[in-house]
């Protein structure tokens, strides 16, 4: 597969999604997050996180992507990203946490009305 | 590569529509982002990513024991995939075998026999939402599960006419969608000789009689009955014979559970190492179905009914208790669709007194394995298969 297809590629997707996916938070650091965090996938994938968003799970994703996934990013690069990821996607944040928490599932103590579902959530 | 690919996932982004919830105000908890969105081909899922797309089934879609097509769970890791047109498709067999072959999907139809089986597919790390403590990784509810009449034909036909040489150790499966970049590992996963060879192991190229969802593996995916779905490769295009064991980090690193923690009864152990063991068989489970729309069962009023499935060992019986489980009650099971397919059942109320409630289900399969109050925490969120437990609302 060529290059020239592959970047073709990442801009049809970088472009075609910009307007319905989610946006990144704002804070100091946005830039470069979106820079080094979402050629490949939505920042979903960080939201969901940020219920249980520490510094220690933030630290050890940012790592996992570079080793595991060879995201492409330097040492300070990633300390930056890790403090914005911190602050806007931290356990601070419970309005993110709790619009994250997993759809689809039974709590076993609460049961929010008006789901169409037939699943409600669960408490954060 | 022969694959006539154009990019889907703009069509894909332009068919979503956005959160349509917008009425759930005065509940407690705000959960507009997650509920609904489009898909081609999907009805409403529950949306966890957008790029690449996961979504999960809404429970209701499981009182029918096969998941209709359209509702059927979407998981990609990679957000490159491919739209491949079907008179172009063609499937690669090499590496340790006498005769590599190239088959197009006239060819598998053609030349093998035709089969079905019935199986649950289900992501491995299903309900990892659910952990307490919360693990890291896509945090599905119920719902990244289904089942379906997969319609193909058998793996072991097909190395037959290959001619697997007797060196071959693994089988490895590569597929046509692809990481935005290169330099992220490709999504290849292998399976024992012994999986791979078992009959009911399908190349599949329908699901419940119809060609399988683009959103589902078009035009062949693989169908592992029994084992989680991280080995159901969708978009199969290659297969590849190996003397030695798969490397890459799908299969060496990730998809990975502590073995003393979880008993296996079918193992994979060439890629076992010390402690680590892949996931391999779906843990016995069950789902109670019948809510009502707000998650919550009326005594007397709302059926109680649910699914129980396993890894194919069958299940044996369901129970639920309405007494945080000192006392359980035994439910009537419904049609049986082959032993890796949802089994239906159903349950009759008991007397309640006005009060709180809360019903367990839990499922045990004629291995003797049964579902556990509370599931094994592991690093990521795998087998988790705690007892269901849905609020019970007595009214007067
Ligand atoms: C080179 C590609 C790439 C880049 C760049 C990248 N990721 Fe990922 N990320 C992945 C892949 C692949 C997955 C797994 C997707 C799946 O299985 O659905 C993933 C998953 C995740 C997850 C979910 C947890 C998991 O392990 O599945 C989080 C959180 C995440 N990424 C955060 C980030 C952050 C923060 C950055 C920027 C520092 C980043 N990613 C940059 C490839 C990348």
């Amino acid at each position: 597969m060529s290059r020239i297809f592959w970047t073709i590629t990442l801009l049809l997707v970088l472009s075609g999604v910009a307007r319905a996916e989610p946006e990144a938070a704002l804070g100091e650091g946005r830039e470069l997050f979106i820079a080094r965090c979402s050629s490949c996938h939505s920042v979903d994938y960080i939201e969901m996180h940020a219920r249980f968003g520490t510094r220690a799970l933030w630290e050890s994703q940012v790592t996992k992507m570079r080793n595991a996934y060879k995201a492409p990013m330097s040492d300070e690069d990633a300390k930056v990203i890790v403090d914005y990821l911190v602050r806007q996607y931290g356990p601070a944040r419970t309005d993110l946490g709790q619009r994250t928490t997993p759809s689809n599932s039974i709590s076993k103590t609460s049961v929010a009305p008006g789901l169409i579902t037939g699943g409600a959530p669960r408490s954060p | 590569m022969e694959f006539n690919r154009r990019q889907t996932l703009l069509g894909l982004i332009s068919a979503t529509i956005g959160a349509a919830i917008g009425s759930i105000a005065g509940s407690a908890i705000a959960v507009a982002r997650e509920v609904v969105a489009g898909l081609p081909g999907k009805v409403a899922l529950h949306r966890l990513t957008h790029r690449p797309p996961n979504y999960e089934t809404p429970i209701r879609y499981f009182r029918d024991t096969l998941t209709p097509n359209n509702a059927f769970f979407v998981r990609y890791h990679h957000a490159v995939i491919p739209s491949v047109s079907a008179p172009d498709f063609r499937l690669d067999i090499g590496g340790s075998v006498e005769r590599p072959l190239i088959l197009s999907l006239e060819d598998l139809r053609r030349d093998f026999p035709v089969v079905e089986v019935v199986a649950v597919c289900q992501c491995s790390g299903n309900r990892r939402g659910l952990f307490d403590p919360p693990v890291a990784g896509l945090q599905w509810g119920y719902g990244a599960m289904g089942n379906a009449r997969w319609r193909g034909v058998r793996l072991a036909d097909v190395l037959a006419r290959a001619g697997l040489k007797s060196s071959a150790l693994e089988i490895a499966f590569d597929a046509a969608d692809a990481a935005p970049l290169e330099a992220t590992p490709d999504f290849i996963k292998s399976l024992p000789i012994s999986k791979a060879l078992h009959p009911d192991t399908l190349l599949a190229f329908e699901m419940n009689g119809e060609p399988l969802p683009e959103l589902n593996g078009f035009p062949l995916r693989l169908v592992v009955p029994g084992w989680t779905a991280t080995y159901w490769i969708k978009h199969l295009n290659k297969i590849i014979a190996l003397d030695s064991p798969e490397k890459n980090f799908w299969m060496s690193t990730a998809y990975r559970m502590p073995r003393s923690m979880f008993p296996l009864v079918s193992r994979f152990p060439s890629q076992e190492s010390g402690e680590r063991t892949p996931v391999t068989e779906i843990a016995v489970n069950s789902l109670i179905t019948s809510m009502e729309s707000d998650g919550s069962l009326i005594a007397g009023r709302s059926e109680l009914r649910g699914i129980a499935w396993d890894s194919g060992l069958g299940i044996d019986r369901v129970e639920v208790s309405f007494d945080s489980g000192a006392t359980w009650r035994r439910c009537e099971l419904g049609e049986d669709l082959g032993p890796y397919s949802f089994r239906p059942w159903r349950a009759n109320w008991p007397a309640l007194a006005s009060g709180q409630y809360e019903v367990w289900a839990r499922a045990a399969n004629r291995a003797g394995q049964v579902q556990v109050e509370k599931s094994i925490p592991n690093p990521s969120g795998y087998q988790h298969n705690a007892f269901h437990r849905v609020p019970v609302r007595v009214v007067a």
